[in-house]
């Protein structure tokens, strides 16, 4: 009986235990549409033991189809990418609006993305996720403060996905970057 | 040599002093303690007679004035068969004197601190109270400290104890019977209740459940109230343990029946509510604002402290989406070189917490201080730093743990129960640790405290049954008592 | 509090349904009206026991499967099913053998928890409504509000007859059911205010589980968000207490009838 006892508080330790897969946060998407071919670029915080810090990197697929560019960036790695901490969407010049429906219906239907995620347009959105981040630790994180900066300054844009899922043509604001950081060009 | 005293009930001293003097030496023969002092009073008209006690027990000055002295000197004038009755009325100088022919009782009294006095002659003898055995003295109780109001504390004996309570309650309402329980120890278990109050079902039911003890020993209340409770296996008291003359006083008020063992402080009291586990006796003592705010930071801590270790596994394991970014960032780059799994750290942290805990309780006072500081400085900040556990785990398991103390009356309850929820959430989640809340809470609602419901009545649930509860509301809105009681109105017309 | 709860049950998990529309909330409260006269016939009519027996057992078995495909598509998608089964039936077995006044004084302090959560979560979301979801500009078409009514009648008129029957089983007074009933339905109407005016009826129509997704829009700074993990408290607690007074219902007439011909 306390053999049996003592297996079972054993079992608590195994929970986890092992080599646990590091997780890939995703941070930011970024949508790109040329030449019939979707680009999908999703930028990812992970931690990295050998700086004891974090890293940022950005994985970008392309496909004929959003779902088959969304499966070739989640081929780049074997670790899983955790979507839930994404907080802004950016999507490129190239995307229409049937093709932003697309997307939005993509990240409604995805569990783990919340309808308060943020769209915004850009000129190249695997770009704008390729520059340096400014203030934090990478692009997603300083736009998402970019646009809580604005919320406190009572100016919220209403570019959530449940706020612009049901307009016909949503208007996006478009951000821009110089060297001292990003900016609204026109909302 | 029989083992207890009631081999020796229905035998009666003969009179013969020599014979009763053997017969006494033979049952004391293995104590060294025992003494007979011899007594020849020759004025008047002369007798002899035997002072027997156990040295320690009694107080010899008072057993010198009061029984010794005044047999030698005084004149005897009665020489007859009732000279025993003689000498307690016209020669002791004592309070009170029994007249006892059972060799039993004669042999109890001996035992508790009493001194017998045999006359050659007379089939009667004399128990004469000179208790004088030391006792601790009136001191303020290690785990029931508090910042305003009294302070003194019960303490080993029994009588003293009962005294302390009538000073707070001076009513001949109050009602104090006694019980000889442990079939060797024979404690003496008072049973104290304000008449006027109290469940009279309530108190012949635990009356007759204490009759029913069969136990060769009571050294202390726990032994009596673990056998009567209705749920012996339960994590939850389901009586009141208190060494404050002034809580089992306010206690009896609410119409609780309070049981005290000689040879201990502790004071049981039932029924007693799931709430008084939050419950503190400054609470009354200060101002209401202060009780209250004391009392909701109790029953938060109480949430806290079982709830958040889960809570942390659940999240960081299974639903990492739940914590903000940036704090999700902060744990992972803290735990990445950690070699063990988070619950693994967790359990072995709440053990480490415990055994500093139990150490700290058990160490002589000027080793303790020194010994936290190793514990919590040097091991934690030692271990953080070899990554061998992570700087948030000791943080979440440390701020539980002080939440924790924050109830010393529900220690036992709050370490199960947060390995119970720690390990219900590294299975499940989010989902397990609900499922357990679910439980727990369907758990203390069906609470049982001998007949009375623990948590609270719903068909008599009002403002006045809640005035006592999570808050506790100014005295002169204290209109009634608990609802078990057979009077509920505490003010006014009664 | 057991009425506000059973109420709750799995409704609150899914609605507003699949076919809501702009009308949704209107046909919500004319099915919860006409749902009052069929709580009065099961308190007066005895004969209608017995279909109400056969309503409390698909009532507590569609809870049951409402609530566990919750649990494995939502919040342990990984899990086997049958671990999700026992943790579940582990608290249902439990309450189900407890007595009527412990499953009464449990639904008093986890009904005002479940209760101050839902008012609690409606205003914070509240500085995102959109008025606009909920105005109507013309006079609504009969059938258009009929079909809506109809659409309620498994979440709102069932359980009312389910526990018409209860209050009658344990004796409850009339008033303290209704007043239970009241508060529940006010309490969903309240859900799916919240997501109807949060997404509007087209999208909340199309999400699975409305009232989760528009919880977890709610942020307090960067500190808190998505606090739907929180919604799963009430969802259990609600789909465990509709079960248990559903088994209890049909355990209490087994049980008297066996007496009876005994």
């Amino acid at each position: 009986m306390k053999k049996i006892i003592v297996m079972l508080m054993l079992t608590l330790f195994l929970c986890g235990c092992g080599d646990k897969p590091q997780e890939y946060l995703v941070t930011a998407i970024g949508v790109d549409y040329e030449k019939a071919l979707y680009t999908v670029s999703f930028e990812a915080v992970v931690v990295n033991t050998e700086i004891n810090g974090q890293e940022r990197l950005v994985l970008t697929g392309q496909g004929r189809t959003l779902i088959k560019a969304i499966d070739e960036v989640k081929k780049q790695t074997t670790q899983p990418l955790l979507l839930s901490h994404c907080g802004v969407v950016a999507v490129g010049n190239g995307i229409s609006q049937q093709k932003l429906g697309g997307i939005m219906r993509y990240c409604k239907e995805e569990k783990d993305i919340t309808l308060s995620i943020r769209f915004l347009k850009t000129e190249n959105a695997a770009e704008l996720l390729k520059t340096e981040p400014i203030s934090s630790v990478s692009v997603g994180y300083d736009l998402m403060s970019l646009f809580d900066a604005q919320k406190q300054q009572n100016k919220d844009i209403k570019n959530r996905l449940f706020e612009i899922y049901e307009q016909l043509s949503p208007t996006l604001p478009t951000i821009k970057t110089n060297e001292t950081g990003y900016y609204f060009e026109k909302y | 040599m029989a083992a207890t005293l009631k081999d020796y009930e229905n035998i009666f001293i003969t009179g013969k002093l020599e014979k009763d003097i053997e017969t006494f030496q033979q049952i004391f023969k293995n104590d060294v303690t025992f003494r007979i002092k011899r007594i020849t009073a020759r004025k008047g008209v002369g007798f002899n007679a035997a002072v027997l006690f156990i040295d320690g027990m009694v107080n010899t000055e008072q057993l010198h004035d009061a029984v010794i002295s005044p047999l030698v000197e005084m004149d005897v004038q009665n020489d007859s068969e009732n000279i025993a009755e003689y000498i307690e009325r016209q020669l002791l100088f004592a309070g009170t004197v029994k007249i006892q022919s059972d060799l039993s009782q004669i042999l109890e009294g001996i035992i508790y601190g009493e001194a017998a006095l045999l006359v050659d002659g007379s089939k009667n003898a004399l128990t004469v109270d000179v208790k004088g055995f030391k006792t601790r003295g009136i001191s303020e109780p290690e785990n029931e400290r508090i910042l305003q109001g009294p302070r003194e504390g019960f303490e080993e004996a029994g009588l003293l104890n009962l005294a302390m309570l009538r000073r707070k309650l001076q009513t001949p309402d109050l009602s104090i019977e006694m019980l000889k329980m442990g079939s060797r120890s024979g404690t003496r278990v008072f049973i104290c209740y304000l008449d006027t109050l109290i469940n009279q079902k309530a108190l012949k039911k635990l009356k007759e459940k204490l009759q029913k003890i069969d136990i060769d020993g009571v050294l202390d209340t726990n032994y009596i109230t673990e056998q009567i409770s209705p749920h012996p296996f339960s994590l939850f008291k389901t009586s009141g343990l208190t060494e404050r003359p002034d809580v089992v006083a306010a206690r009896l008020l609410e119409g609780r029946i309070a049981i005290m063992v000689d040879g201990t402080p502790m004071v049981a009291t039932i029924p007693y509510l799931f709430s008084e586990n939050f419950q503190s006796d400054e609470d009354y003592y200060q101002t209401f604002w202060m009780g209250t705010l004391g009392r909701i930071m109790r029953y938060f801590c109480f949430g806290l402290s079982i709830i958040l270790p889960a809570l942390f596994v659940a999240i960081t394991t299974l639903h990492p989406e739940y914590l903000p970014t940036s704090f999700l960032i902060t744990v992972m780059t803290l735990r990445s070189a950690v070699p063990f799994s988070i619950v693994g750290e967790t359990v072995g942290m709440i053990l480490i917490f415990e055994i500093l805990k139990e150490t700290g309780v058990r160490m002589p006072q000027n080793i303790g201080p020194a010994l936290s500081i190793v514990g919590g400085l040097v091991v934690g900040q030692a271990a953080v730093e070899a990554k061998i556990i992570s700087a948030p785990t000791l943080i979440i398991v440390a701020l539980s743990g002080i939440a924790g103390l924050m109830l010393p009356k529900l220690r036992a309850a709050v370490f199960f129960l947060r390995l119970i929820f720690l390990s219900l959430s590294a299975f499940f989640g989010l989902y397990g640790l609900f499922g357990g809340a679910i439980m727990l809470l369907m758990y203390i609602v069906s609470l049982n405290s001998y007949g009375e419901n623990a948590v609270l009545s719903l068909n008599r649930t009002n403002f006045q049954s809640l005035k006592d509860s999570l808050w506790r509301v100014p005295w002169q809105y204290m209109k009634t008592r608990p609802f078990f009681n057979k009077n509920l109105i505490r003010r006014g017309k009664k | 509090m057991l009425a506000v709860l059973f109420v709750l049950g799995e409704s609150i998990i899914n609605l507003p349904l699949k076919n809501a529309n702009k009308l949704t909330f209107l046909g919500f409260i004319i099915s919860f009206l006409l749902s009052l006269l069929v709580f009065y016939a099961v308190l007066r009519v005895d004969l209608l026991k017995y279909p109400v027996l056969f309503v409390a057992l698909y009532t507590a078995g569609n809870t049951f499967i409402t609530f566990l495909n919750f649990i494995s598509k939502n919040l342990l998608t990984k899990t086997q099913n049958i671990f999700i089964l026992i943790i579940f039936l582990l608290p249902l077995l439990y309450f189900c053998f407890k007595k009527q006044n412990e499953i009464l004084n449990f639904s008093l302090i986890s009904g005002l928890l479940c209760g101050g959560l839902i008012i609690f979560f409606f205003f914070a979301t509240f500085k995102d409504f959109n008025f606009e979801n909920i105005y109507i500009y013309s006079f609504p078409n009969i059938k258009n509000l009929f079909s809506q009514s109809v659409m309620y009648i498994k979440s709102v008129t069932l359980p009312i007859a389910v526990l018409a029957l209860y209050a009658k089983q344990i004796g409850a007074s009339k008033k303290s059911a209704f007043c239970g009933v009241l508060v529940g339905n006010l309490f969903l109407l309240i859900t799916i205010f919240n997501s109807i005016l949060l997404f509007g009826t087209t999208l909340s129509a199309k999400l699975l589980y409305p009232y989760g997704s528009a919880i977890s829009t709610v942020t307090f700074g960067n500190l808190f968000s998505r606090l739907d993990g929180f919604s799963y408290f009430i969802y259990f607690v609600s789909a465990v207490i509709k079960i248990a007074v559903c088994v209890n219902i049909i355990k209490y007439e087994i049980f008297t009838n066996k007496k009876d011909q005994v």
